[in-house]
């Protein structure tokens, strides 16, 4: 929201991108010194080396749809399924628009988006980048088939008076009800701030809904930008070209208390890659990293059908991950594949998909994987991932006793119904609570402490999920309670519980006597390993 | 799988390769549903069902069953092949998925197969082909071939089922035929326990009465 004040540098102005329509040309320009950074690699490995033909319709399609918006009422609207199988379903709308576009003589009435603006504007620059992305047209397209839409009008101005000009306008305004709205419209009318593609049923057109965020989500949202600014107060700008991170925090015990408040989301790329980057351990540095990424892409590998099939069930309603084969879900495979190339003792194990894919909301395709790659051997998670999955199993150990300490009546009675963590908490551990564990704003908090704390932040959340929801697990069987735990956790849709639940899961982390207890039980745990490894033996 | 009067509680567990459909075929007999991008399945998810089974001999008496499912929906990654013995421990049935449309997945059947009958005790397994309503333009695995290997291996009476969790077909009649084998079974087992049972009173009085007159003699 307030990221263009402070965000400097190369972050270049939204506005200029969704307000400037007339300037087709320069708002292109802007979104391609945008993806610079991001499309160095020569070649995406694919076999389609990513040329500047396609980068520049990443700044395309963003023209498009804002000149779609404007000539909403030319565009006759089909209906066009939102969540087709033919992957030219959003093409339709595009190149309507593109058409319109070009034909546009006249003053056209405007389609009121004050609500899709809204939705744009919370969103930050790279997603909003992205979507038009995703959502765009992947063909490479002259860009000078698109006619600014603000010039042509001065075109046809020049033949009348502005009076007449200025009852039209108001006419257009006054219009009811508006006309057809554009499939582009349709689409980011439904989405929530996150980008998740909300309202109305997910396969049609019929009864299509517009997405309305809830009351108090405004008040959030202004919170989160009062406390943005704080956030602006603590960070110094640098630019280490070894990390590539453009702010440094300062970790004290500010730091930490208002990350478990929730980092602000425009400064949570940010704060995750500081966070990640900073101290004590061995990596190759990210320039490293960034540099053997096309390398890694040209190796083929064996995971890649398992990714394949992955990548396709991954966030499939999350607008960027919409598309079969759009931009993002071709960056998730890559990232994917690069992954499995780096690290083959880990390959590709399910839940990593969704790990990338949260990345990818917030970097470019390399930053995603440097930062996948650092985080997974920073905090042991790969230990996590690998054949045996044997950190996972250390983990269950450790929190089961942690439960104890906090909630031994919990544990009997978990113990009673015959309900162990591997019924229902792999898959809270292996997409990192997310892809529907928690709602996402939830898991980006968790998230969050991830970032700061490691492997040991996972286990507490678990531990203290338990805790949160255990008057409903005590009070149920079996059944209900593995149902219960298997579906996403109802919190609710105020960041109230998230407050309560995150205090609890900061007592754990912070309180010494927790941190003392995991590592004693983390010994016990492997001081019963046969051999030395944890892998699963059954 | 425990019995009251005439309800059933009984374990079953869903398994097969990745990407064949199972999480989809769960979702298509619970809840009606079907999404062509439903997330995979990480570690394994659980569901519970309640059903009916009309008209099945108990007791020499036509009754009614009440069965309640409890449905272990698992990963088929390779790598959370090593949890599986978690999820079909204890399990009465088992459905082994594959995917019309890839052979290799119906391989993979086999392996299950062999698993089950190594490490559980007697499970009903069942074998089910998915994506029926893709047979015409990719079907790979020849129904016949299924049939014969599901007969070979199984025992003749077992059949070969095709579903399609798209368009529904099949979907029902799999989970209703699983449920009343289910629960003929827990009936056979009931009757056959309820015979030996009978025969160990006769052994145990046979017994009784030796001792008695072993008793006599001293």
């Amino acid at each position: 929201m307030a990221e263009s004040e402070y965000k400097g540098g190369d972050h270049c102005n939204d506005k200029q991108v969704c307000d400037h329509v007339s300037d087709g040309e320069t708002s292109e320009a802007v979104s391609i010194r945008a993806v610079g950074r991001s499309s160095q690699d020569g070649a995406n490995g694919i076999g389609e080396p990513r040329s500047l033909v396609q980068q520049t319709t990443t700044g395309t399609p963003a023209a498009v749809e804002v000149a779609a918006k404007r000539v909403s009422g030319l565009v006759a609207t089909q209906a066009v399924p939102l969540q087709g199988e033919h992957v030219d379903t959003t093409k339709a709308p595009l190149d309507d628009a593109d058409q319109a576009s070009c034909n546009d003589q006249s003053v056209l009435p405007r389609q009121n988006s004050t609500n899709h603006r809204r939705h744009r504007s919370s969103m930050s620059r790279r997603q909003q980048q992205r979507r038009s992305s995703t959502t765009g047209d992947q063909r490479p397209r002259a860009s000078g088939m698109l006619v600014p839409p603000r010039a042509s009008l001065a075109r046809t101005h020049s033949a009348r008076s502005d009076d007449m000009l200025d009852v039209e306008v108001r006419a257009s305004y006054e219009m009811q009800p508006v006309p057809a709205v554009t499939d582009v419209e349709r689409i980011y009318s439904r989405l929530d701030r996150y980008g998740f593609i909300r309202g109305g049923n997910d396969d049609g057109n019929a009864d299509w809904v517009a997405f309305v965020p809830p009351k108090h989500d405004k008040k959030e949202e202004a919170l989160e930008c009062r406390r943005s600014m704080k956030w602006v107060k603590m960070a110094t700008k640098r630019w280490n070209r070894s990390t590539f991170s453009t702010y440094a925090f300062n970790i004290n015990a500010k730091f930490v208390l208002r990350t478990y408040k929730g980092i602000p989301d425009c400064w949570r790329a940010e704060a995750w890659h500081y966070l990640i980057s900073t101290g004590d351990f061995q990596m190759p540095t990210e320039e490293e990293l960034i540099k053997e990424y096309p390398t890694l892409l040209s190796i083929q590998s064996t995971h890649e059908r398992q990714i394949d099939l992955d990548v396709e069930r991954t966030m499939g309603s999350h607008i960027m991950f919409h598309q079969r084969f759009g931009a993002g879900q071709r960056q998730m495979f890559n990232v994917l594949r690069a992954y499995a190339n780096a690290d083959e003792a880990v390959g590709y194990c399910q839940g990593m998909s969704t790990v990338s894919a949260i990345l990818l909301l917030y970097y470019s395709e390399e930053m995603a994987y440097v930062i996948m790659r650092t985080l997974f051997c920073r905090h042991g998670l790969d230990q996590m991932f690998k054949p045996g999955f044997p950190a996972l199993l250390e983990a269950f150990y450790v929190q089961r006793n942690l439960l104890e300490m906090c909630s031994p009546g919990l544990v009997r009675h978990m113990d009673n119904i015959g309900l162990a963590p591997e019924m229902y908490a792999i898959r809270w551990y292996c997409t990192l609570f997310s892809n529907g564990a928690l709602p996402h704003r939830t898991a980006l908090r968790v998230w969050d402490i991830l970032m700061l704390r490691g492997f040991d932040a996972l286990i507490c959340v678990a531990t203290g999920l338990l805790i949160h929801f255990q008057e409903r697990i005590l009070a149920s069987g079996f059944e209900a309670a593995a149902q219960f735990l298997a579906s996403t956790l109802p919190f609710g849709s105020n960041a109230d519980d998230d407050a309560l639940f995150l205090g609890i899961v900061r007592r754990l982390l912070e309180r010494r006597k927790y941190g003392e207890a995991r590592e004693s039980f983390r010994e016990q745990y492997r001081a019963t390993l046969p051999a030395g490894d944890g892998t699963m033996a059954i | 799988m425990s019995m009251h009067g005439s309800s059933l509680e009984a374990k079953l567990v869903i398994l097969g390769s990745q990407g064949v459909g199972k999480t989809s075929l769960v979702m298509r007999y619970v809840q009606n549903t079907f999404s062509p991008h439903s997330a995979s399945t990480i570690g394994a998810s659980f569901l519970t069902q309640r059903m009916q089974v009309f008209g099945v001999i108990r007791r020499g008496y036509v009754d009614d069953c009440r069965v309640v499912l409890q449905i272990w929906d698992t990963a088929g990654q390779e790598r959370f092949r090593s949890m599986a013995p978690m999820y079909y421990r204890g399990a009465n049935a088992a459905i082994l998925v594959y995917d019309i449309t890839s052979e290799q997945s119906f391989q993979d059947i086999s392996s299950w197969v062999e698993e089950l009958q190594r490490n559980t005790g007697d499970i009903d397994i069942h074998v089910v082909g998915s994506k029926l309503d893709l047979a015409e333009k990719s079907r790979e695995v020849p129904q016949e071939r299924a049939q014969a290997y599901v007969r070979n291996t199984l025992g003749s009476l077992h059949d070969v089922h095709e579903v399609s969790a798209k368009d529904a077909t099949g979907v029902d009649e799999l989970f209703h035929d699983v449920t009343r084998s289910l629960v003929e079974r827990t009936y056979e087992i009931e009757r056959t326990r309820r015979e030996r049972q009978a025969g160990d009173v006769q052994l145990r009085d046979g017994r009784q009465e030796a001792s008695d007159q072993a008793c006599c003699n001293v």
